[in-house]
């Protein structure tokens, strides 16, 4: 069964077609590898799928529902979740809180909660600060930086406060764009020890990544773009070695030397 | 804890005897008006300091607050409680109007459509002469009454004073709540806040609401305060002065709005000095503008130190000094 579906989904910026009629499945409770040489429009595809652009034609199924073009926070909340290949935290806040702020939708509290500081919202601060320590610990991040402030994390704890932020919407479809980039060995490994952590849980997800080694390491189905368009789909093994797939990436073989 | 409360209480009493100890009902006056800013530099501090949307246009709300609770007071002859709540509720409606634009735009562009509403208002104030009575203002605003007493300044300054804790206490809940946190994580990434979930557009028609409630609010007590309003209080220059009052308390402290206020209102009294009469106003808004250059976080944050320093738990201090 597919969580996402893609049906001819265009998007063009002016004169450029980033993305060009394409039809991508998202089997349900897999990793789904989307990669491609740069420019082929990988990030494109999470945006417009986010909600971030709005397409210039096609459609996008989720769960069965058109979500083609729904506002940003009304696709969040319909539990796709997504990360940012510049990692975007929040200036100001600090970890807990910036988990906190993807917890919004569940806290069930109005305002006059909030300005008679009820019972009810005493709950929810309660239930819901328990859970954002659960997703934190998830993703490796311990008590001790509960109140750092988010941007002050070392580089690899930011990817992952991304990711537990992404996780308390409880998504049901995860979008990592380029989790991986410029992470060394140690921030790697772990990366991958959570990418597959989520997945046990059931929760879907499409990996933008350069890194060869992680996607051969995680994938189960991997989708090729090049200049826009499906190149090819299949197993990372048969599109690591397809010939076009190599030449988008490396060029063609010079005839004859 | 013991140390902390007499903190309290010491700047509580102080702020309590300041019209008895001054006992100059003009000064009194004048700090009136500086609490009446302070009320608008409050909202501008929850909206601008945490939810990131700038407004130079606020001297509009204040006037809209003015002048509804005056002609209804005058015209419809509402009571003077319902006047101060046809001011706030107008307000709020007002606001929707400006919050529609900050969906799209942000920044420079935002606070120049701020600018533009606030002047838009300023015309309509002075043009539409049969409602406001235009350039010449409107007089004979009551002041308030309360079981047949009439206030004199003294009473609003208390009134005043408890208003402003009020609003504190009502800020302070909502920006320490899951609401604050959604408005500081707009302010700081909008696009980061959307994909987590956050529906920027009620909240910034929230934090315009709040901010513009308390521009009408702060309008009304002005008008039944003074009994006169005209145009001339409610250009564009006022705007800038609650903005500047904003962030010289600190534009991102609660306090900063309390504080703020009264700097900006009596620094310059204090460089009146004889033949000086033409240049106190430069020197003020020049500290002014070394604060702000100096201490963008604005003066708040010092005020809190200082409060920490001089009353705050001092365990680690005595533990040391006793070796």
């Amino acid at each position: 069964m597919n969580i996402l579906e893609t049906k001819g989904l265009t998007k063009s910026f002016g004169g450029v077609t980033a993305n060009s009629d394409l039809d991508i499945n998202i089997e349900k409770g897999s990793i789904t590898g989307l990669i491609g040489p740069n420019g082929s429009g990988k990030t494109t595809f999470i945006n417009v799928v986010s909600g971030v652009h709005k397409a210039t034609s096609g459609r996008v199924i989720f769960n069965g529902q058109d979500i083609t073009n729904f506002d940003k926070h009304k696709i969040a909340r319909a539990g796709i979740a997504r990360t940012f290949q510049t990692i975007r935290l929040f200036e100001r806040l600090s970890v807990l809180e910036t988990v906190l702020v993807a917890r919004h939708a569940s806290f069930g509290a109005k305002i006059w909660d909030a300005v008679f500081s009820t019972p009810k919202l005493k709950m929810a601060n309660a239930r819901e600060e328990a859970r954002a320590k659960e997703l934190l610990e998830i993703v490796g991040l311990g008590k001790q930086h509960y109140h750092q402030m988010g941007n002050s994390l070392p580089y690899g704890y930011r990817r992952s406060l991304e990711i537990a932020r992404a996780l308390a919407l409880e998504p049901s479809l995860l979008l990592l764009d380029e989790p991986a980039a410029g992470m060394n060995r140690e921030e790697f490994n772990f990366l991958q020890d959570i990418i597959l952590n989520v997945k046990q849980q059931g929760i879907t997800i499409l990996l933008v990544e350069h890194t060869m080694e992680l996607v051969e390491a995680v994938v189960d189905h991997c989708v090729v773009l090049n200049y826009g368009q499906k190149l090819t789909e299949g197993p990372f093994c048969d599109c690591e070695s397809d010939p076009r797939v190599i030449e988008a990436y490396l060029g063609k073989e010079e005839a004859e030397c | 804890m013991q140390r902390r409360k007499i903190g309290f209480l010491i700047i509580a009493l102080l702020v309590v005897l300041y019209p008895l100890v001054i006992g100059d009902s003009y000064k009194v006056y004048i700090m009136n008006r500086s609490l009446i800013h302070a009320i608008i530099a409050m909202g501008l501090v929850t909206q601008v300091g945490f939810a990131g949307q700038i407004s130079l246009g606020h001297a509009a709300f204040y006037g809209i607050g003015a002048y509804t609770t005056s002609l209804t007071v005058l015209k419809l002859g509402f009571p003077i409680g319902l006047g101060f709540l046809a001011a706030i509720l107008m307000c709020v409606i007002f606001s929707v109007f400006l919050s529609v634009p900050s969906f799209k735009l942000s920044g420079f562009f935002l606070s120049l459509t701020t600018i533009a509403f606030g002047h838009i208002v300023w015309v309509i104030i002075v043009n539409w002469q049969s409602l406001t009575n235009g350039p010449l203002g409107v007089f004979g605003i009551p002041g308030l009454k309360l079981f047949g007493i009439k206030f004199n300044n003294t009473h609003y300054y208390y009134l005043l004073v408890a208003t402003i804790a009020l609003l504190y206490l009502f800020i302070k809940r909502i920006t320490n709540s899951f609401i604050g946190r959604a408005f500081m994580a707009m302010r700081d990434d909008e696009l980061a806040a959307e994909c987590s979930g956050i529906n920027t557009r009620n909240f910034k028609l929230l934090a315009f609401g709040i901010s513009a409630g308390f521009a009408g609010l702060a309008g009304a007590f002005y008008a039944h305060l003074s009994g006169f309003i005209s145009p001339e209080s409610f250009v564009f220059a006022e705007s800038t002065k609650f903005v500047g009052m904003a962030v010289t308390g600190g534009l991102r402290h609660l306090l900063g709005g309390i504080i703020g206020a009264p700097i900006v209102t009596f620094l310059p009294e204090l460089f009146r000095f004889p033949g000086w009469e033409t240049y106190y106003m430069m020197a003020a808004t020049f500290i002014i503008l070394m604060i702000v250059v100096f201490m963008p976080d604005g003066l708040a944050p010092l005020f809190e130190k200082g409060f920490n320093k001089i009353f705050g738990e001092r365990d680690d201090v005595k533990g040391g000094s006793s070796e």
